[in-house]
């Protein structure tokens, strides 16, 4: 079933949340060492996808992750199998302090990495025991990412981690994302197009939950293309 | 179409509920006795009884959403303030009626402004720590409560049509009246535009307060009415029994409303009323039940069924986890059921045709 | 001054107990958003337990008194992991209503059961010597059985507030506290840190009927009841979700109604504890140590 060279494959994914149907069975294949970008407007099921193939979203279809299926295994047992998750929003521990939260991610029988992190973010570094809750929208993003890098995994999924943040601090975490992307297979969402095509090895855009193109990298640099992908006016922005 | 027939089925079922005394038909052990018999006119007269107050939790619980654990207090608070009125002041029976129910709907709106003042879970809690301190009251006889044997009516101020085994016939009707009232105030409620807002309420909270209501005089509202409604029950349940009960104000007896909702199927008037129904039920049959079986088990085993609570926790159990949706949806389930075998066995079915 | 200082102790040996089913509640809460009736059970478990043991053991002794309370708290946690697993765990996916009923439920089979074998009167607890002697401390004989009650609570405050602050079961709890669903996306297993709150608020529990059949020398089908509810009352005192306000508040509670029940009437210090949980509510309805977001 899995292409050589992918790390998940993704088959027939459909999900409903209450009583609408967000995903109608979409392909996907997460090649190794490459970032994987989801593109799509609002609300076409691109977080819907990323929680369904962590199990968070009750789904139906085929998840493999290295060849191995986990579609049938709860959350835990899928991000143990090799996965690193951060979410949209952050979700840092906010009550917890940046040293805890980061400690959270650490994995049995694996050394974790803290000099990678905090070599990355030498922010966190200095504010190890401040409470994540005080932290600003960047510096939880860090966490968040920190918590994401701190043990070794086989993918990496990554929700919107520019959502929100000021254009200087967007930048900041896309040139940490391009540091770590070497070596790391990557899924990510992303809806700002610059950050998207400095990361992106390929592309999945996704409409009313199905795939509707994918293609390497370069199908960023042909916006008006990408804007009838998108299913968007010319007007308006991507 | 189909209107017209449910509101035929319940006109039937209030009408036969009215001539029952007179029928006198056999109860195969459900009742104590023959239908027209005092001891099952007492007995049904309880069952239409918890049936309408467990319709007035489910308005809270079921319509709004709102968790109260101490709902009974207002059942209590009825029951006892009216027996209270006739043993202690010279009000006449039929002034301290509604008077009991008017002082219990503002006393429930004082509570509920202080209650209503935190959500979810904690306005539960609190609930339950107001039913408490009518608890304490009760069992420690203040402001002649007079402590576990209850408060009796004093016979002299009962209307006589209301006394004596010869006349259990007219508590009954009283007790349906009284039912009949609530359950269809309730039900008419739930179907106007306040009834909409209330499940606006259950459903989604935010978007509601987005829409500009405002949730708390919404749920102050609720809670009156539904804790008036409550008091109203109280009052004839004190009737039935000749006197206020303290085990209304304890908390099994509160919790229990839970239960009789979600036998029944919250969220629906009916389904409260046929939980409310089967639970009374279940809780005066019980134990004869349990004699019953008890003379051919060990002692031990006899010792456990002649326990109502014990069956009624399993019972109750086995709601939760086998019909999530109680009475209601076993019987919607049933019908759908039905329904498909008798698709099913339709005997031409066109696409069964087509694969041949 | 002797009768202050008495009242005093009693008061706060009374709170202890809330606190014994209060802290268990209130991580259980915290983490699971799910009030346990269960818990009051568990102390009428517990209590009997504790009762069920000195018994059998015949004469009372110091050490049968401290295997009672070891069977106590055991078997409180026991019957807790029981439900937790059998009962709560397959509700997880169906909301806080279907766990609460859950626990309703079977806090009502517990009762029942109890009054079954048990029968539905007092039961009496016999108590060791030592136990039923007094200490002097400032002028006022203080019954030992209370001194050890108030031992016992804030050992176990102590106790989870190293737990969670310093193990890494602790940290999963607090974590899970604030998102649940996030630790679980970073591959921890939060359903077992359900049941070890729950286990730990069952030891808790159970370890509290022992001491509460110590207290009132006797055990009723209905004695968790009442402490449930107290429980709840502090809880939401105290600000719901936190154990050093459950804690204070425990004590507050405990004290004034003994003091209510001692120079007003007895039964006074329910309406005082009432009273003082309708002013909270309306000066300060997160609780006195509540915050607007949730932490344990």
């Amino acid at each position: 079933m899995t292409t050589i060279g992918s790390v998940l494959s993704v088959r027939h994914l459909s999900a409903r949340i209450g009583t609408s149907q967000i995903l109608h069975g979409v392909d996907l294949e997460v090649p190794r060492n490459q970032t994987t970008v989801i593109l799509g407007r609002n609300g076409v099921g691109k977080t819907t996808l990323l929680r369904s193939i962590l199990g968070y979203v009750e789904a139906s279809g085929d998840v493999e992750l290295l060849g191995r299926p986990i579609d049938r295994l709860p959350t835990h047992k899928r991000v143990r199998a090799g996965i690193a998750y951060v979410p949209e929003d952050r979700d840092v521990f906010r009550s917890l302090t940046v040293e805890e939260n980061l400690r959270l991610a650490e994995r049995a029988g694996q050394v974790p990495r803290y000099d990678l992190v905090f070599d990355l973010f030498p922010d966190l570094a200095d504010r190890r025991s401040q409470n994540a809750g005080s932290l600003s929208g960047g510096q939880q993003q860090m966490v968040a990412l920190g918590r994401g890098l701190l043990a070794e995994c086989e993918l990496l999924i990554v929700d919107e981690p520019t959502k929100g943040l000021s254009p200087r601090v967007v930048q900041e975490v896309v040139d940490v994302l391009a540091r770590v992307k070497e070596g790391v297979t990557i899924l990510m969402v992303e809806q700002n197009l610059s950050a998207a095509q400095q990361l992106a090895d390929d592309v999945v855009v996704i409409s009313e939950g199905t795939v509707v193109a994918s293609g390497t990298g370069e199908m960023l640099v042909d916006r008006d293309k990408l804007r009838g992908f998108l299913g968007v006016g010319r007007s308006e922005e991507v | 179409m189909r209107r017209v027939r449910v509101l035929a089925a319940l006109a039937v079922l209030v009408v036969f509920l009215f001539i029952l005394p007179t029928l006198d038909l056999p109860t195969f052990g459900i009742l104590p006795s023959s239908t027209g018999m005092p001891g099952s006119l007492r007995l049904l007269a309880i069952v239409v009884i918890t049936a309408a107050l467990a319709v007035t939790f489910d308005l809270l619980l079921g319509q709004t959403g709102l968790l109260s654990f101490g709902h009974a207090v207002y059942f209590a608070g009825g029951s006892y303030v009216f027996a209270m009125m006739l043993n202690y002041t010279s009000l006449s029976f039929w002034a301290a009626a509604p008077l009991a129910v008017v002082a219990v709907f503002a006393a429930s709106l004082l509570l509920g402004m202080v209650s209503l003042r935190v959500e979810g879970l904690a306005y539960a809690m609190v609930t339950l720590a107001f039913l408490e301190l009518a608890s304490v009251m009760v069992t420690r006889g203040y402001f002649g409560t007079n402590g576990e044997s209850g408060l009796r009516l004093p016979s002299a101020k009962v209307p006589e049509y209301f006394i004596g085994i010869r006349n259990v016939s007219n508590v009954y009707s009283l007790a349906v009246v009284v039912s009949v009232v609530v359950i269809a105030s309730a039900a008419l409620l739930t179907r106007t535009r306040f009834g909409l807002v209330l499940r606006g309420m259950r459903d989604n909270p935010l978007r509601m307060r987005v829409l500009g209501y405002d949730v708390y005089w919404t749920k102050l509202v609720i809670m009156g009415v539904s804790s008036g409604m409550a008091a109203i029950c109280g009052v004839a349940y004190t009737i039935i029994l000749s006197g206020a009960d303290p085990t209304t104000t304890t908390m099994t007896f509160s919790l229990s409303l839970m239960f009789m909702v979600v036998i029944g199927g919250s969220g629906s008037v009916a389904g409260a009323a046929v939980g409310g129904a089967v639970y009374a039920l279940l809780l005066q049959r019980l134990p004869a039940l349990g004699d019953s079986v008890a003379g051919s088990g060990p002692a031990m085993v006899s010792d456990i069924v002649r326990e109502p609570q014990l069956l009624l926790g399993v019972i109750f159990l086995a709601v939760v986890f086998l019909a999530p949706a109680g009475i209601r949806g076993l019987v919607s389930r049933a019908g759908a059921g039905l329904a498909t075998a008798a698709r099913n066995a339709r005997p031409s079915r066109p696409r069964a045709d087509a694969s041949h | 001054m002797d009768t202050f200082v008495l009242l005093t102790v009693a008061g706060l040996s009374i709170g202890a107990l809330y606190y014994l089913l209060a802290s268990g509640l209130s991580i259980i809460f915290g983490l699971l958003d799910v009030l346990s009736f269960a818990h009051g059970a568990l102390v009428t478990v517990g209590a009997y337990a504790a009762i069920e043991t000195m018994t059998r053991l015949g004469t009372p002794s110091l050490l049968g008194f401290l295997l009672a309370v070891l069977a106590a708290t055991a078997v409180g946690g026991l019957v807790a992991y029981v439900i937790e697993r059998l009962l709560v765990r397959p509700m997880y996916s169906r909301g806080h209503l279907a766990q609460l009923l859950v626990t309703m439920g079977a806090a009502l089979i517990m009762a029942a059961l109890i009054e079954s074998v048990k029968g539905p009167d007092e039961v009496h607890m016999p108590l060791p010597k030592a136990l039923e002697k007094s200490i002097h401390i400032f002028g006022a004989v203080i019954p030992v059985s209370m001194a050890l009650t108030i031992l016992a609570a804030i050992a176990l405050h102590g106790g989870l507030l190293l737990f969670l602050a310093r193990t890494r079961h602790g940290l999963i709890v607090r974590a899970g506290v604030d998102n649940a669903d996030m630790v679980r996306g970073l591959g921890i297993d939060v359903s077992r840190s359900f049941s070890l709150v729950f286990v730990l608020g069952g030891l808790a529990a159970g370890l509290g009927g022992a001491l509460a059949a110590v207290y009132v020398r006797a055990a009723t089908p209905s004695l968790g009841d009442t402490y449930l509810v107290y429980a709840f009352i502090v809880l939401i005192i105290g600000g719901l979700g936190s154990l050093r306000g459950a804690f204070v508040a425990a004590a507050i509670a405990g004290v004034i109604q003994q003091f209510a029940n001692y120079y007003v009437k007895a039964g006074a210090g329910d309406i005082v504890v009432l009273a003082l949980l309708v002013v909270v509510l309306l000066l300060r309805p997160q609780g006195l140590f509540g915050r607007v977001g949730r932490s344990v």
